[in-house]
């Protein structure tokens, strides 16, 4: 079962329905444009990210990235959904602590005229245990 | 099923509620516009008055494009880091009060001497003999700011922390933004996270004290 995470323009999912994986494992995704495509959009960016968050400021790494200009991409008509795959790192973990959590996703952010720009997101756990926590 | 953790889970983390994450929210006579106004009228040098957390900051970075469009390129001014050369160069600067008095009145003097024009923040209104500027805004948060933050930062998202909690830290952190959003930040995260990955445990016991 695969979940999505919808946007009235764009979408993202990714291949696991329960969007958990362990360190090493092959994070499989895809993403759609449909309506981005039509509302001015000059390129996009396809992230696999962490970032921290909680108290303090923010830090981030991205561990894969792919950039596409609009015009590279096929016509609309003939457009299907754009893959992309990862094999994930050991580390860092997804951690959900008091002061400060780990947070994994793949986004979509798409550049638009006028320098607007949109993002969607799949959240996911990278983990060891099977039931998410660690230990 | 872990929920997955993620920057909406809570709405006061540092993300949402840093200076440059809210907007700066006006109060009378200390709109964006009303102090513009101030800071021409004064030659361009100012100062931002009030305490911890009263959104000197946030004001400070909502300054920024109106000071573009005045013509002037704002500049974040660093202690030993060369003034800007440039005539239109304003100087941003965030905390003046923690220099000591000597650097003090010497970047006082200095910016004077080259006519810079600038805008500090300060916890104390500079005096005009030691050279401070004009005052333009002199910020002291109040419940009713407070309130309106609170509902801004909530909006859209599901938090057990109610205005009620936020009324009491407010009080008991004397007005201070900044260490209110801290107190409502752990007051989500206890009153919604049964278990977690790891124990929150630390404890610093000196021995014989508890």
């Amino acid at each position: 079962m695969t979940e999505t995470v919808p946007d009235q323009e764009a979408e993202i999912w990714l291949d696991r329905g329960a969007r958990r994986y362990r360190p090493g494992e092959t994070l499989n995704g895809s993403f759609r444009l449909a309506e981005w495509r039509g509302a001015g959009l000059q390129a996009v960016e396809l992230s696999v990210l962490w970032y921290t968050s909680g108290q303090g400021e923010e830090d981030f790494h991205v561990h894969h990235f792919l950039r596409r200009r609009e015009a590279a991409l096929p016509p609309r008509a003939d457009e299907k959904p754009h893959h992309f795959k990862t094999v994930l790192p050991a580390c860092p973990l997804s951690y959900d602590g008091q002061i400060v959590k780990v947070c994994w996703e793949a986004r979509l952010r798409g550049f638009f005229e006028a320098g607007r720009q949109r993002t969607v997101a799949a959240p996911f756990l990278l983990s060891l245990a099977e039931d998410g926590t660690d230990g | 099923m872990v929920e997955l953790p993620c920057r909406e889970g809570n709405p006061f983390a540092t993300c949402w509620t840093r200076p440059d994450a809210l907007t700066y929210q006006p109060t009378p006579g200390a709109t964006v516009e009303a102090i513009v106004d101030s800071l021409g009228a004064g030659g361009w040098r100012g100062q931002i008055v009030g305490p911890h957390g009263a959104g000197k900051s946030t004001l400070l970075k909502a300054l920024v494009e109106p000071l573009k469009q005045s013509g002037f390129r704002p500049v974040w001014w660093e202690r030993g880091e060369p003034n800007p050369r440039s005539g239109s160069d304003f100087l941003l600067v965030e905390g003046f009060e923690r220099l000591d008095l000597a650097s003090a009145i010497r970047e006082l003097i200095r910016w004077r001497t080259q006519r810079r024009p600038f805008l500090l923040t300060t916890h104390r209104r500079l005096p005009q003999w030691l050279g401070g500027p004009p005052t333009v805004a002199c910020l002291r948060p109040d419940p009713d700011l407070t309130r309106r933050l609170f509902q801004r930062v909530t909006a859209g998202s599901s938090t057990p922390v109610t205005w009620g909690d936020a009324r009491a830290s407010f009080r008991r952190q004397r007005g201070n933004l900044r260490e209110v959003w801290f107190d409502l930040y752990d007051l989500h995260e206890s009153r919604t996270k049964a278990g977690r990955t790891v124990p929150v445990v630390a404890s610093y016991g000196l021995p014989g004290i508890n």
